[in-house]
Order: C-alpha cells, then structure tokens, then sequence
C-alpha cells in the first residue's frame, strides 16, 4: 500500500498559509512528523483525515484519491488527535462500542477487538469508569484505543504520548512499532525521543514547508562534527548565547556543561577561544533533538 | 480587571448583534403598538397643543365650557359623517331636528373632505374635556377619601381592626399634603404609552439571562475556575468584577432600552409639562406622592432600572451557585415559570400582602408599584409600597452580591466525577453483560437518549404537555348548558324531522309565553291573585331561558339543512362550542406551539452543540459511517423526537376537547362544524384532525431541522437554545401577545393547521408544508456542508469531480 500526497496546500481564512505544496509518498512503516508549533502538522493531518479541504492537491492511496474512496479510505482511517474532550458521561467501553459502530465493525469482532486493545492500552481495570473521571493520559489512552479499533491500514497519530508517564510512553511506543509491519503509521510529536527509535522516516516541518525528509540516523550523520560539550562559567555563557545555538546546559559538579551546535567554521573560532580560557572541550553524538533545533534554526 | 471583563464581553459579536436586533425589536413593537391601538393618540396629538394654547389664553371656567362645546360639536359633525356614510336617514333627520343646520354646517367646516382631522380634533378636544372634569373633581376626590375614613370611624368600622385603623389614618395623613395642589391639563399620551409598554423589561430580562450566562459560562465549561482562583486577584476580586460588569451591562441595557422608548415617545407625542404634579395625569391621579411628572419618570426609571439590577445579581448568583450552566438556565426558567404564573393569577389590586410584591415581576408593573397608592402589612403596620420596593431591591441586591462573592470564593468550581468502590464496578459487569445495539445508528440514538439525556428531557416534556392538558369539564353558563342539552336531544344527522322536532319544542315554549299573557291580562282582571300569577311566572319564565340556546340550534340545524340540500351530503348536528376549541382557538394553537417550540429545542439543542463541545467532529466525522450516515442518524432523531412532541401536542388537544366538553362526535362528517364548511371532500372529523395533525406535525419537523442545521454553527447548548428561543418562539410569543404581522409569515403557520385548514380549505396548507419542506432542505443542504467543514464552490465542483475522475 502506498499513500501519496500530491502537492497539497491549505490557506486559512486570514491569509496564512498553512501548509504550501507539501509532497510526500508513503509506504507501510512509522513516519515521524516534527515541526514547531504552528508549523502545519495539524492542518496536514487534518487534511489527511478529510476533515479539511485542501485549496490545492491531492492525497492518493495507491493511486486513488481518497475524495472518490469515501467510506472506503475512512475504513481503513484510524486518527487519533491531540484533545483532551471526550464523551465525559461514557465509559470506556460505552467509548469504544460507540466508536465501534460508527467504524462499521460487527459487534462479536468489536467485543474481541475492544478486550484486546483495552488491555494492550492499560484500561481493562478502568472499562467500565466515565471518561469523565479519567486523567490526561487514561484519556490519551483510550483514545489510542478507538484510533486501533479497526486495524487501521493507515494510522494518524497526533501526540499520542502526551501527558503519558514514561512506563506507558514506552509500553506504547512499543506497540507502534510492532504494529507498523503492514501499516502506514504518521505520528506527530514534540517528544522527539519518541520518534527516534521507531521512526522508519522522519518528516520535517515549517512553515507549512517540507524541510528534510530523512531516516533519524541519515538527519543525525549530517550533523557529525557539528555538536560540541563545552565546561564553561556562567558569565561567558551570556556571550555565547548570540554567537551560537545551544542545545543543553546541564550543570555538574565542575560547572555549567553546554551543547553547542553550529556550522564547524562558527564553531572553530568560538571553541579555540573557549581552549584559549582554558574550557574543557568535547566533541558529541549527534541526536535527534539537535537535528531538529539546529534544522528548525537553518530556515 | 473591569475593564478587561468588558473587553471579554464586547468580544462576543453574536451577544452584540442579538443586543442590537433586541432593541430593534423594543422600538418596532412600540411603535407597532402606536399605529394600531393608539393611532386616535397620534391622530389628536397635532390638534391637542393647538387646543391647549387656545385654553391657555381663557379662564380655567371659560376654558373648560369652550372645549366641552368644541367637543359636543366636533361630536354632532362625526354623528353626520357616520349618518351620510351609512345612508341613515333616520339619524340624519334626528340631527337637523335638534339642529336644523348641522347639515350646512359640516359642510362648510371641511371635515367632511379630512375625516382624519375631524377624528383628531375630537379626540384631542374629548380628552382635555375629560382632564378638565378630572381636575375639577380631583379636590371631591381628596374630600372623599376624609369623608370616608370619618365615617368608618364614626361607625365602629375599626373597633377590633387595629391594621384597617392604621391604614386609614395613613391614607388619610398622605393624601392630606395634597390638599390645595393645582393641578393643569396636559399632553399624557406619551407618558401612558411609556408606563404601560412591558415588552422593553421581557426584552431586557432575556439579554439578562444572556449576560449571566456568559460571564460565566465560558470559564465553567473549560474547567478554567480553577486556574483562574489560584491567581492573586482571582477570587473575591473576580467575581465582584464579574457581578459588576453584569450590573453595569444592565444599566447600559436599560438606558438605550428605555432611552429609545423615550426619544420615540417624545417624537410621537411629546410629554407635556414636566413640571406639573404627577395627578394631573389621570392614570396617576391614584397616588399620594408629591412629585411632578418629570420627577415621577426619572425616579420611576432609575426604580425599575435598580430593580433589573437586582434581577440580573441573583441570577448571577445562581449561576455561579450551580455550576453547571444548563441546571442554572433550566431554574431560571421554571422561576420565570412560577412568578409569571403568580403574576397572571393575583391582580396587584388583591394581593395587598408584602409577599406579593416579592415577586420580581411585580416590580415592573410601573403605575400600579410606583403610580398609585399601595400599602402593605409589614408585621401589622401599613407601609407604602414605594418604600417598600425601594428597601426590598436594595436588600436582594446586597444580598445576592454577597452571596455571588461568598460562594464563588468558597465553592470548588471544578469538580470531577469519580468512580469507586466494589459496588461501582459490580454494576459495570452487569452493564456489560447486558446486549446492545451494534448498528451505528441504535447506537447513536442511544447515546443521545440515553448519555445526553435526552429520554430523561423527552420524558419531562411529556409532562409539561400532561399539565397544559385541559383535564377539567368547563363550567358552561346555563345558556350553554342548555344548549348542549338540546344537541344532546337532537343529536345526529340533520332532516326535516330534526328541524319539525326543534319547531315542536320552540312552538311549546311560544304557547307557555301566550299562556303568561294571558294570566297578565286575567291577573288585571282580578281573575287570579297575585301570588299565582307570580308561581306561573316563575315556572314560565324557568322555561323561556331555554328559547335562546333553542334558537341557536335552530339557527345551526337551518345553516346545515341548507347547506346538506346545496351539496348533496348528509351532516350532523354536533356541540358547536366544542367545534370552537377544536378549529377556531388561534390563540390556544398559538399556546401549544410555543410550548411544542420550546421542547424541541430544549431537546434537540445538544444534538450538534454536544459533539462541538466535546470536540468529538473531527473524530467522528473520520470514522467509516461518520459521515452522511452519522449526519442522517443524528437528523432523523430530531425529526423522530419532534414528531412525538408534535403529536403529543395534538393528542392533548383531543383529550382535552373530551375532557372539557364531554365531545364524543369523532365520527361525524367535519363540515358538520359551520367553521369546516371550506373543506372539500367527504371527511370525518377524525380524519380532518387526524390528517391536520400529522400536517402539523410534518411542519414541526421541518422546523425543528432548520432548527437543528442551525445548531451545526453553534458551539455551546445555551447558545443554541437562546438563538433557537429567539428564531421560533419569539415570532410566536409576539403573535400569541397579539401582534400579528409579519409573525405569521416565520413559520408560525405550521401549529393553525386545523384552524387554516377549516377556514382556507387543505389546499393551502399542502404549499404552506411545501414551504416549510424547501427552508428545511436549504438548511440541511447547508448544514450538511458545515458538518463536512466544506466550502460553497457553486457551480466548480462538478468540475473539480471531474478532474479528480481524470486523475
């Protein structure tokens, strides 16, 4: 299977652009969607999911555009969105039945369906609470939950491990991934540790622009030389602040210790100054996290 | 923080608009009120100047016969003009026997070419007549009020009455300052008008119950109280801002409300002298007070606007006591519910008790609260009711703000609902053994019934239908009980036999009427006594009560006869009284409308709305059968729900004819009823309804979609329901309140099936249907678009199919 964006572009009533000649062709596996906020990642996925008109462009699945599809695309939809609003009178399951109707599923394959994701997402204890008493992250969860219900072929995610704690970041992070054989998984975050392991691609946004679109390791590689860890004193910190981007401080026992990220000639003249102090100098592994700040920064 | 809660306020452009088509609205209806109930006042208001000056010019005596003869002419000329347009010769001849030349006269006054001027002038001058006798007797008046008090004490009236004593003394000590006040004639039109308009205080009161709700909704329904009261300044701080803006809001309401009442006011009529004392004017005349008339409005204004403040702080109040925003709307309207109801069953004038006038309607009643001279017993002591009002608006004003800070500073005002216990998860496991429905639309049906409560409202509407429901018999005066008894006797089709029949009986009681003569003339004669010619009397007179109702069902027999030989059909004699309620009630029909109106958008308001707030479209709308099906499963609940309510209605009318009237005639041909006589076709009266009904009900649903596409652009449950209260049951209330142009025309004509049906013939209510079937197609065609979140490309979207086929 293959899902194909074509030149897809959306303007919002006030002139902004939102999303401008975006192109992507995608096949099964899991895709990570960074930008910063107001970048277009929810515009496309809004588009994706039909939920948006695009002004230009299209999307295809294998060949076909999902505006003739109809049902038939939204059959093979799952969508989960970054939203805190649910049925608050409705149980979990009363949720998962409810939504299991309208995705067309008979109700002895949804009764099976609905045990099993209720237990893979954490919630079988919880089945029969009202949404309404549920915390941030039981909600993200059962959500989760609704967005599977049908075995997606293609699966959006928009934050799904938002308001998490880290055990169940990882429990979930880890049944995307095991899940992302025969499907076409888009997961947009801002925890870009989360996309790091799993993400088969990563998909940069700005602006409504395509910046790179790279596996993690290749995005990572292309910074080699460009990440130094530097000791440094508070007060030079100040001045350093201008000159270069800085990824981390994190303080230690010997002082401040910055990330410093930059093109390797800046950052030359910057580190033989900081010898020249008499700074410890050492030279990093580039990740993710710096891909995205130092990419970001580049536009 | 005041101004920062304005700003916030002033932010919302539909509460703006709804401001500004409100008031709109208040000069329309008062204007409208002008032309047609008042248009003699418009008509005599040029004229009632020019008289006055010319008064003005006389002594108060010379003055006072001059326009009392100016009346009696302008009286005798109108006389002739009725006389020559209707052709009475014999009026006309009665006139020129009084006054030989009245004829020449008129003529030669021109009024007979400006018949409007001659209506002016009359009014105007019968009007200054009347305030001249009015300031003549007004010192009698005074006189009386001494006399009377005297007298009742002089007869031991107030031996053992301690309160009766009291208040006389009072009446007696307040009315005693007005001895030797001048009173002066006057332009009292427009100060009449202004005192008796009511629709500027309801108008004012939904734009209170508006601005209540928004103050604090927007904060209640995303759970932000809790941020909010974790800041410095936000608790105590914020809601006495927030109840102060409310406060001022009102002011301002009430300054642009009543301010554009008074500017029309002055436009139209002018107010006079300002400075004469307020019993100049004769609807005022009843009050103690010393005031003058431009003392009495500004005080009377600032009263009624205290008062709307006051309102507007406790309702606040409430909604911030109860947290959730329907629950505050739904006991603001039952306590609109109750007091109006109060207000309609006690006049001012009975209920003389202080707990009458707590209630807040009472406070708006501007001539009987402020204009007149009430006392109540406050723990056995008279006290005006001026005072009292003044003392009471105060105290809940006080009180409410108060509260409203207290229980906004105390109260958590986000609480979660949480479930615990063995008890809780037990009855989960037996829910979730139980079957349900798998099919999306039982499944949507049943989260609104069940989940949006929507059985639980639909069940509470059958209730109110159940207590509008006329379950009592009427009480018939005897004429009609004899009238009904005569339908009774001659029951069933109309012959000649039925007509012989109603001549036996009416000849029968001619003969006992010649019979009384006779005994008068043997009683002149000596023949028999008194007391016998008395007994017969009585028995005969007993019996000639029943020639009228008689009379009246010969009437009706003969109407039907002639129109069974004309048609060639047999119809039925049958109790006309009830035929009325059944067909020819327009304001019943209006009644229930308003009340079917009011159901289905209280239930069908969350339908749409509930999806936004939860922010669930997106959601859904992606799923397989999220979009159309889900679009027509939620369309076809709304139109299933207000059926029932529809039919409910009907129903209850029926059952209420039974009830009432003790009707039975179901099965009798319709046009049996002389207001049925249009219809064509053979139908039963039944059938008639039955088909009207399900008309009606077929109408109702149309609304109730139109209703529903416009809740699609509504993003809150109270906003829905507030532009749903002012699309459809406005037009209704305004036409039950007797305004009837252009109400009609906004989809009012969907609950006077039966009545229009009768009178027009079915013809014209199919194209009325057909009507209210297009507006709910545009809607839902609209509708449908919004719910997709898709633009209009008219005419491009063909195109743009076909060149993603090509694709």
């Amino acid at each position: 299977m293959k899902l194909e964006i074509k030149n897809l572009s959306k303007s919002y009533k006030k002139g902004k652009r939102a999303l401008d000649d975006f192109s992507a062709d995608l096949d099964p596996g899991v895709y990570g969607l960074l930008g910063p906020n107001g970048a277009g990642k929810s515009t496309l996925m809004n588009l994706l999911t039909g939920n948006l008109e695009a002004d230009s462009g299209q999307v295809l699945v294998d060949g076909t555009p999902t505006g003739q599809m109809g049902a038939a695309y939204r059959e093979m939809l799952g969508y989960m969105p970054q939203q805190q609003g649910l049925y608050d009178n409705f149980t979990a399951l009363e949720f998962l039945r409810y939504f299991a109707s309208l995705k067309g599923i008979p109700r002895k394959e949804a009764k099976k369906r609905i045990d099993h994701l209720l237990k893979v997402v954490n919630l079988e204890e919880a089945r029969n609470r009202k949404l309404g008493g549920f915390s941030g992250g039981m909600k993200q969860r059962a959500l989760l939950a609704q967005a599977l219900l049908n075995d997606p072929r293609i699966l959006i995610l928009d934050e799904p491990t938002a308001g998490l704690d880290p055990k169940e970041r990882i429990r979930i992070r880890n049944y995307i991934s095991e899940i992302s054989q025969d499907k076409i998984i888009l997961l947009a975050t801002h925890v870009v540790s989360d996309v790091e392991c799993i993400a088969r691609e990563i998909l940069l946004i700005k602006d409504g622009v395509l910046l790179a679109r790279e596996k993690p390791e290749g995005l990572m590689s292309q910074m080699e030389g460009n990440v130094w860890e530097v000791g440094i004193h508070g007060e030079e910190l100040s001045k350093l602040e201008g000159k270069c981007l800085i990824s981390n401080v994190h303080v230690t026992k010997d002082g401040p210790r910055v990330r410093l990220l930059g093109e390797r000639e800046e950052l030359m003249e910057i580190l033989s100054k900081c010898v020249h102090l008499g700074f410890l100098l050492e030279r990093a592994e580039a990740n993710l996290e710096d891909v995205y700040l130092w990419r970001i920064r580049e536009e | 923080m005041f101004v920062a809660e304005w700003k916030k306020l002033l932010r919302q452009r539909w509460f703006l608009g709804l401001t500004l088509a409100l008031l709109a609205l208040n000069a329309a209806l008062f204007l409208y009120r002008q032309q047609t109930e008042h248009d003699m006042w418009l008509k005599a208001t040029a004229w009632f100047s020019e008289y006055l000056k010319q008064c003005e010019k006389m002594g108060q005596e010379e003055a006072a016969d001059w326009i009392g003869e100016e009346a009696t002419r302008l009286g005798d000329y109108q006389l002739v003009a009725i006389a020559l347009e209707e052709g009475n010769e014999e009026l006309l001849e009665m006139l020129k026997e009084q006054q030989p030349d009245i004829l020449e006269a008129y003529e030669s006054s021109g009024f007979a070419q400006q018949s409007e001027e001659l209506e002016g002038r009359m009014m105007a001058a019968s009007t200054i007549t009347g305030q001249m006798d009015y300031i003549r007797s007004y010192p009698e008046f005074l006189g009386q009020i001494r006399t009377n008090y005297q007298r009742m004490r002089d007869n031991a009236f107030y031996d053992d009455r301690p309160y009766a004593r009291a208040l006389g003394e009072k009446t007696m000590t307040d009315f005693r300052k007005l001895d030797g006040i001048s009173l002066e004639p006057g332009m009292s039109y427009g100060i009449t008008a202004l005192l008796e308009n009511t629709s500027a205080d309801l108008l004012i009161l939904i734009l209170v119950v508006c601005i209540c709700a928004m103050t604090v909704m927007p904060e209640q329904s995303r759970d932000l109280f809790g941020l909010m009261k974790s800041c410095k300044n936000g608790r105590a701080k914020l809601a006495g801002v927030k109840l102060l803006t409310v406060m001022s809001f009102v002011v301002l309401l009430c300054l642009l409300f009543y301010g554009s009442l008074f500017m029309i006011t002055i436009r139209l009529y002018g107010l006079g002298p300002l400075d004469r004392p307020i019993q100049s004017i004769e609807l005022l005349g009843g009050s103690s007070r010393m005031i003058s008339v431009g003392g009495f409005l500004a005080d009377t204004y600032i009263r009624t606007t205290l008062s709307m403040t006051a309102i507007a702080c406790l309702m606040e109040c409430i909604v911030i006591c109860l947290k959730n925003p329907l629950i505050s709307m739904g006991v603001l309207a039952a306590g609109g519910g109750i007091f109006t109801g109060f207000h309609r069953a006690i006049a001012p004038t009975e209920g003389m008790s202080w707990l009458h006038f707590l209630n807040p309607l009472e406070w708006f009643s501007k001539v009987e609260a402020y204009g007149s001279y009430y006392a109540v017993s406050l723990f056995g002591r008279p006290v005006n009711i001026v005072g009292f009002n003044l003392v009471l608006v105060c105290l809940i004003l006080i009180a409410s703000f108060a509260a409203g800070v207290y229980i906004f500073c105390s109260r958590p005002m986000a609480a979660r609902r949480m479930e615990f216990g063995i008890l809780g998860r037990l009855a989960g496991r037996l829910k979730e053994s139980l079957p349900y429905p798998g099919h999306m639309l039982f499944q949507e049906w049943g989260k609104q019934l069940g989940k949006n409560r929507l059985l639980f409202l639909l069940l509470l509407s059958g209730a109110a239908v159940w207590l509008v429901t006329e379950k009592q018999p009427v009480n018939l005066n005897q004429a009609d009980r004899q009238y009904k008894a005569y339908i009774e006797a001659y029951k069933g089709p109309v012959t000649q036999k039925t007509m012989d029949g109603i001549l036996a009986e009416q000849e029968r009681l001619n003969r006992l009427l010649e019979e009384l003569n006779v005994l008068g003339m043997r009683l002149e004669e000596g023949e028999i006594t008194e007391e016998r010619f008395k007994a017969a009397q009585m028995v005969v007179d007993k019996q000639l009560e029943r020639l009228e109702p008689l009379e009246r069902v010969y009437t009706q027999a003969a109407e039907i006869l002639d129109y069974e030989r004309e048609h060639g059909v047999s119809l039925d004699l049958t109790d006309e009284i009830a035929g009325n309620f059944l067909l020819e009630q327009k304001g019943y029909d209006q009644r229930q409308g308003i009340i079917v109106m009011l159901a289905v958008i209280v239930l069908l308001s969350g339908i749409f709305p509930g999806e936004q707030r939860h922010q669930m479209l997106n959601l859904l709308r992606c799923t397989k059968h999220g979009q159309k099906p889900l679009f027509w499963a939620k369309l076809s609940l709304g139109g299933a729900v207000s059926m029932m309510v529809a039919l409910g209605m009907f129903v209850s009318k029926v059952f209420s004819v039974r009830a009432m009237y003790g009707f039975e005639d179901w099965n009798i041909p319709v046009q049996s009823f002389a207001a049925a006589r249009q219809v064509k076709g053979n139908m039963s009266l039944m059938q008639f309804l039955t088909v009207t009904g399900v008309l009606e009900a077929a109408g109702v649903c149309c609304l109730a979609f139109v209703f529903l596409s416009l809740t699609l652009w509504m993003k809150n449950r109270m906003y829905a329901m507030l532009v749903g209260t002012a699309v459809f049951v406005l037009p209704l209330l305004l036409g039950w309140s007797g305004v009837a142009f252009p109400w009609e025309y906004t989809g009012n004509r969907v609950f006077f099936f039966p009545y229009q049906t009768a009178e027009e013939g079915m013809a014209w209510q199919w194209i009325y249907l057909v009507f209210a079937v297009i507006a709910a197609g545009v809607s839902i065609m609209f509708a449908w678009k919004k719910y997709q979140n898709r633009r209009w490309r008219w005419g491009n979207e063909a195109g743009d199919q076909k060149s993603v086929k090509k694709l």
